[in-house]
């Protein structure tokens, strides 16, 4: 995230959904603030914000944007998903 | 056959008396031959009889014995008593077998009851044959159906037997059998049908297909079922059955029961004499259904074949094209079909793009014609009809029939000509970016984004990268942190913040940071980074171009040190400065000076624009001089400010127009002037005010200081800038001191100017007088002065004189004219007068006093009407015009108080008060009663010098007319029959009424009612004038009169005209000594102001032209600008007195017209007269002008014609309606010009009569250069000969001169608007 820019807030509470309404509130989130914490952004390769990286299961995936797609978002972070989306 | 019961009895009949006769023969032969023989007649007669017997007996049995019928005979009880050979034949039986055996025996069991049915019938019937069918044992033991006639003739007397007359059916029913089961099993529909048009047998087929029952078929006429719009067709098909010709392949729709309706092919044949049709039909509506499905297949492939948007083709196995679509035929260049049956490789693919052949047998298409592979080509070219070729993109696919043979192939196509063009230019668009890309001082990089490891990626970066950073591409690309890592660590977080910042909230931002170049340095450097989205847009990639900003960095730095400097300058500038925005006017900055100047604080400063701080009648002009500068051209000017008190102070403003960051700035410093301002403007206006008094009135004035003045010496005087300009001087040109004043006045005038001065200076009297002065340039001027002395109160000294001079020249001048025009009004010839607008007379000159006999003491404050006018209604008509239109002239005829008539030359002007309303009339008349009278004396005396010219031809028709009266008065004398004195007397008549006319026309002539303005019809005259000319002419003259249908009236004195006509008419017989054409003709013509400036003394206006045309000798060129000189004459000495021109010309400019001459020596010449049509005609010619003549598109023309004023009017008329004109004055000069631009010159205007080439070799030398050049000719006289010549040169249009400008541009629009030979 970027401080509290309104994209980033935006993609914060739609992670927490996707969370709660397909997973179970079973993922942990950890929140890096990229104006805060530059380094640490950069070194999980973190160029735009708002991003999600998933980094468990492996390989880590990538989200940018503010996820409001939460199709897009769903395939990406765990494509089993998709399955039973249709 | 066996089907005659009556037949059946008499062949058992035979049988039986056989068998009778026989018996009986027997008889005699054997017992009783002896009584027989006795009696001898018996004998003869027995033997007769059994001859006959014998011979009947004979024939019988060869008839029994060899028929195909077999015939048995029974008893009453069926036991057989005989059987015929054929019995034995058919059924193997021998008549031994059968005898006494019982019939009923032999029939099969089953058929056993209808047969005792059958033979119980013919029991109860005798005489009657029973026709039965049965089955009957053979000898062998198999069953034959056997069809046979029972007849019972037991009660006969000769048979006493029944008679059985049989066959054997059996082949017979087995075919029957046979062809019923056909009939009833047939598919197709089999039927009879009688010509009643009822079917009489049908099989089932027709129920199985209709739907009916046998018997809804057989009830209604088969026509019934037929389609209503197929029942004409059937009925035609009935008729021709009728006459027995057979009917094949006729189809017809028949109404199912269900009430749908099915297609029938019908094939009949009929039997007339058995009123009987034979037809058997099939049920062809699924054919029918299958055709029209095929049809509307075809018609589809068709259509899709019409409107496909790429060329279709096919050829068929031998190469030829069987079929395109019109695409196909369009795009290659051929009309439709055009391409049917050609060879399509030889046609349109017979070479490669290159030009090089193409062979046959690497022709996909051939190909695919062999193998059935279908290609797709997109590298070659088909050719076009006309020898262009195009690069196509095809598919050829193989045709196959139902078998799947290779019938031929099909071949789409399009035109990629457009397609490759679009490829080159992607590729020449691809290159000129590589070259942008490697060219910029920027290096470009692209950085990707993935949601996979790496999660970002540079993947790109200009190669430039090595010239800036020491890096190669490939290193800068090999690590995905290279970038970061070579940022200068004190700006790394600065960076990074940044950017996440930017990213976060914006596609497109800028950085500045130091970069590390491979050698360890750093430099300043502007990354601008632009982020791309997806089409879901999440961003995917960022691009970006990094540039040195070391120098811009430097450049910076100085620019501070610079900006601080020229701030102090600014701020401690001791006069008030501000700078503001040109366009708002709103104040950007101000210095010290000016926040102590006017009050304001900074703030309220910056708050405000300058027109809040300018007084509100001044904003206008401070816009207007803002809008006013330039960088180059600084505005300065005094501007009042409102300080922040309230007061205000006058800035002297000097504004500067500058660029402050990129937007348009005003500079203004000023200085505060209120003080001295205020001063100079009081003084400035009080000797403005005095200045523009003395020029008004123009009164200078002066002054001389006598305090300082010494006796006798020159003193210096002070003048005004009125006086400088009275005395021709500007100020400040010399200095001025009473000896110069001296110099200038007259020297006469010079004593009387100082008597004056001295006598003032000695008695202080008032100094008032006139004198004359010499300006510098030596125009004399008249002088008013006037001056008074001022002296000290207390010590009575004369301090100085102040005086005025005034230039009173005008009006001593005006006072002079004044008196010498009063003199001269007084001494002129003319009657002067001034009247009222009330026609009271005011004012009466001696001349006045001369011609009308009054005294301008009897005159004044008459009415003018009653003391001259005879003729009210034209002195009412002055007046109207000269309130029209400011003055009036013409005619008037008057009397003199002795009441004698005078007629005068008056012109009238209107004359106007200041205001400019109409006050009185100037009349002045001028005495021609004398001019009159003679003039008209010399017409008269002309016209009798016309008429001796004519007497001799009038002599000679006199003569003629009176020879044959009498010749005729003799005979008259003779006793005569009535009918020869009744033709005589005609004759006498027919020449007396001749003659009398000829005297009547000379009369008209030599009488002569003049100075009458008549309406006059110029065809009327013309007419008359033919007549005389016919009668009195010698006859080789051809006279020809031409006039229009309504010519316009004209105005004028009938005598007079028909003078000038005459005398035109003479000068043309006497220049045709040997005879020629004389055309007399007359037309309308409206002319306009081309025309008239083409003639001169033509006026605009409607008017009829007279022309008189001879073919005689002409006139020679230099001769003819003389002709109308008075007393000019080629006549020979007593024939002519040279006047008649001249009078002709004399005429008719009395009557507002003009003449014209063409001529030319050897053709003869023409006369045009020139009248102004009457006013009637003005309305019917104003119309006819209203067409608006055509205009030209900017086509070139060469105009040709030796006169100048010709080329130029023609020029500006063709310019004025859209032509482009060159003009040449001589052929050399045209042939020159036309060999120049003659691609481009689109027609000639040329004049026949030219110098040194005449027009004719002209064309003919225009025509050999370019045989299609549209030309018009010109010429003064278009006579037939010249029409023709000109029509062998292909020039069809003459225009005859002068013309006006419609028929100009009409003639020249027609021209060129014909088609080429």
């Amino acid at each position: 995230m970027a401080a509290n820019s309104p994209n980033s807030v935006r993609a914060l509470t739609n992670l927490r959904a996707i969370c709660r309404n397909y997973f179970n509130d079973q993922p942990q989130i950890e929140i890096v603030d990229v104006l805060e914490e530059p380094h640490r952004a950069l070194a999980d390769g973190v160029l735009i914000t708002p991003s999600v990286v998933r980094i468990s299961p492996s390989p880590p995936r990538m989200i940018l944007g503010d996820l409001s797609d939460v199709k897009r978002t769903l395939v990406i972070l765990d494509p089993q998903q998709e399955v039973t989306l249709q | 056959m066996i089907t005659n019961g009556k037949q059946n009895g008499e062949i058992a009949h035979w049988v039986q008396r056989l068998t009778g006769a026989e018996a009986a023969l027997h008889e005699l032969t054997d017992g009783q031959i002896d009584s027989v023989v006795t009696a001898e007649g018996d004998t003869f007669l027995l033997r007769q009889a059994q001859e006959a017997l014998q011979k009947s007996e004979a024939r019988f049995r060869a008839l029994i014995e060899n028929s195909w019928d077999a015939v048995s005979l029974w008893s009453g009880d069926g036991i057989f008593q005989y059987s015929s050979p054929a019995v034995t034949r058919m059924l193997g039986y021998s008549p031994a077998d059968l005898a006494g055996c019982n019939c009923f025996g032999f029939v099969h069991p089953d058929d056993r009851e209808l047969f005792q049915v059958r033979f119980t019938e013919s029991l109860e019937k005798p005489g009657v044959g029973i026709g039965s069918y049965q089955r009957v044992r053979h000898a062998d033991g198999s069953w034959r159906l056997v069809e046979c006639m029972i007849t019972n003739l037991l009660d006969d007397s000769n048979v006493g037997a029944i008679v059985n007359n049989f066959r054997d059916a059996t082949e017979r029913e087995h075919a029957r059998q046979e062809l019923e089961r056909i009939f009833d099993l047939s598919l197709d529909m089999i039927c009879t049908a009688g010509f009643d048009g009822y079917f009489k047998q049908i099989n089932p087929a027709f129920e199985r297909i209709l739907g009916y029952t046998h018997e809804e078929l057989t009830a209604e006429s088969f026509l019934s079922f037929v389609h209503p719009d197929d029942r004409d067709a059937t009925i035609a098909a009935a008729e021709q059955l009728a006459v027995g010709r057979d009917v094949l392949l006729f189809d017809n729709r028949y109404r199912c029961k269900d009430g749908s309706y099915r297609w029938l092919q019908w094939s009949s044949k009929s039997l007339p004499d058995e009123q009987l049709i034979y037809a058997v039909t099939r049920d062809i509506t699924e054919r029918k259904q299958a055709a029209a499905a095929l049809e509307n297949l075809r018609r589809q492939n068709d259509l899709i074949l019409q409107s496909v948007g790429e060329g279709v083709w096919g050829i068929d196995v031998a190469g030829r094209i069987s079929f395109e679509n019109p695409i196909a035929a369009k795009m290659l260049g051929w009309d439709a079909h055009e391409l049917i049956g050609r060879d399509a490789h030889e046609t349109m693919h017979h070479s490669r793009g290159d030009g090089c052949c193409y062979p046959r047998e690497e022709c996909a298409v051939h190909a695919t014609l062999h193998d059935g592979v279908v290609r797709r080509i997109n590298n070659e070219v088909f050719w076009r009809k006309d020898g262009t070729c195009f690069p196509v993109e095809y598919v050829s696919t193989p045709m196959r029939d139902e078998g799947g043979a290779i019938v031929g192939a099909v071949v789409t196509f399009r035109d990629v000509t457009e397609q490759l063009a679009a490829e080159r230019e992607v590729r020449s668009a691809k290159a000129r970016l590589q070259h942008f890309l490697s060219s910029s001082p920027a290096v470009l990089y692209a950085v990707k984004l993935q949601s996979t490891e790496p999660r970002f990626l540079q993947t790109w970066i200009s190669d430039n990268v090595a010239a800036i950073m020491g890096y190669s591409a490939e290193e800068a690309l090999a690590d995905p942190m290279w970038w970061l890592d070579h940022i200068h660590p004190d700006d790394h977080n600065r960076v990074l913040a940044e950017y996440y910042a930017a990213a976060e909230k914006q596609d497109l931002f800028t950085l500045e940071y130091r970069f590390r170049r491979k050698d360890g340095t750093y430099f300043w450097m502007r990354d601008e980074i632009r982020l791309l989205r997806d089409d879901s847009g999440a961003p995917c990639e960022f691009v970006g171009a990094c540039s040195d900003l070391t120098e811009q960095k430097k450049a910076e730095a100085a620019q501070r040190a610079q900006e601080e400097h020229y701030r102090l300058l600014f701020e401690k500038s001791p006069s008030p400065m501000s700078l503001f925005d040109r366009n708002s006017l709103q104040f950007l900055d101000v210095n010290e000076a000016a926040i102590r100047h006017l009050g304001y604080s900074r703030e309220e400063f910056l708050h405000s624009t300058i027109q809040d701080i300018c007084l509100p009648e001044e904003i206008p002009l401070l816009l207007a001089s803002v809008a006013l500068v330039t960088p180059e051209a600084p505005r300065v000017g005094l501007r009042r400010l409102r300080k922040k008190d309230g007061g205000i102070v006058l800035m002297d403003l000097c504004s500067i127009a500058i660029t402050l960051n990129g937007k348009a700035g005003l500079l203004a410093i000023g200085t505060d002037v209120t003080e001295r301002e205020q001063a100079q403007e009081r003084l400035r206006q009080s000797e403005a005010a005095l200045a523009l008094a003395q020029h008004v009135a123009r009164v200078g004035s002066w002054e001389i200081d006598l305090a300082n003045a010494e006796d006798g010496a020159s003193t210096p005087l002070s003048w005004s800038d009125e006086t400088y300009r009275i005395f021709g001087y500007e100020r400040g040109e010399i200095e001025v001191t009473t000896d110069t004043f001296y110099q200038r006045v007259h020297p006469a005038d010079r004593a009387s100017v100082a008597n004056a001065f001295a006598a003032m200076a000695r008695t202080g009297m008032r100094y008032s007088i006139d004198y004359r002065i010499v300006l510098p340039n030596g125009a004399e001027r008249i002088v008013h002065a006037e001056a008074t002395m001022i002296v000290d109160d207390e010590s009575g000294r004369a301090l100085k004189v102040v005086g005025t001079s005034q230039d009173i020249t005008e009006r001593k001048l005006a006072e002079e004219v004044l008196r010498e025009q009063a003199e001269l009004l007084e001494m002129a010839h003319d009657a002067i007068m001034v009247r009222g607008l009330d026609t009271c007379i005011r004012l009466w000159n001696r001349g006045a006093e001369s011609i009308y006999g009054w005294t301008a003491a009897e005159a004044i404050g008459r009415n003018a009407a009653e003391l001259l006018y005879i003729e009210t209604d034209l002195h009412h008509e002055a007046m109207r015009g000269v309130l029209k239109n400011g003055n009036w002239s013409g005619e008037l005829r008057q009397v003199t108080k002795a009441g004698m008539p005078v007629v005068v030359n008056s012109r009238w002007t209107l004359m106007r008060d200041a205001a400019g309303e109409p006050k009185s009339v100037l009349v002045i008349n001028s005495d021609i009663t004398e001019h009159k009278k003679l003039q008209t004396q010399f017409l008269r005396a002309q016209r009798l010098e016309s008429i001796g010219t004519l007497a001799s031809g009038v002599a000679h028709d006199l003569n003629n007319i009176l020879a044959p009266i009498l010749m005729a008065a003799p005979i008259l004398r003779n006793e005569l029959s009535a009918k020869s004195r009744e033709a005589i007397l005609n004759t006498i008549e027919t020449c007396a009424e001749r003659g009398a006319d000829i005297v009547r026309q000379v009369l008209t002539f030599a009488r002569g009612v003049e100075g009458e303005r008549l309406l006059v019809d110029s065809t009327h005259l013309l007419k008359e004038m033919g007549k005389i000319a016919q009668e009195t002419f010698p006859k080789s003259i051809d006279v020809r009169v031409s006039y229009p249908k309504t010519s316009w009236l004209i105005e004028g004195d009938p005598t007079q005209l028909h003078q000038v006509i005459l005398n035109l008419c003479v000068n043309a017989r006497d220049a045709m000594p040997d005879g020629g054409e004389l055309l007399l003709s007359v037309e309308n013509l409206g002319i306009d102001e081309q025309f008239a400036a083409m003639m001169p003394g033509a006026k605009p206006g409607p008017h009829i032209v007279i022309q008189v045309r001879d073919t005689g000798t002409g006139i020679p060129r230099g001769v003819v600008d003389q002709i109308f000189d008075p007393f000019f004459t080629t006549k020979e000495m007593g024939k002519g007195t040279g006047l008649g021109l001249s009078t002709a010309m004399g005429i008719v400019k009395s009557h507002g017209g003009f003449i014209n001459v063409y001529s030319e020596v050897g053709r003869g010449t023409t006369f045009k007269v020139f009248l102004p049509a009457s006013p009637s005609a003005q309305a019917s010619a104003a119309k006819e002008q209203e067409e608006t003549p055509p205009h030209g598109n900017g086509e070139l023309l060469l105009i040709i014609d030796d006169e100048r004023s010709i080329r130029e009017v023609v020029q500006t008329i063709l310019e004025r309606h859209g032509y482009r004109v060159m003009v040449a004055a001589d052929g050399p000069e045209a042939l020159a010009i036309f060999a120049l631009r003659m691609g481009e010159i689109r027609a000639v205007l040329t004049d026949l009569m030219l110098p040194i080439m005449d027009g004719i070799s002209v064309i003919r030398a225009l025509r050999k250069m370019q045989p299609t050049i549209r030309i018009v000719a010109s010429t003064g006289r278009a006579d037939e000969k010249r029409l023709h010549e000109l029509n062998a040169l292909d020039v069809p249009v003459c225009l005859t001169k002068p013309y006006n400008q419609k028929k100009l541009l009409f003639t020249l629009r027609d021209v060129l608007g014909r088609p080429n030979q």
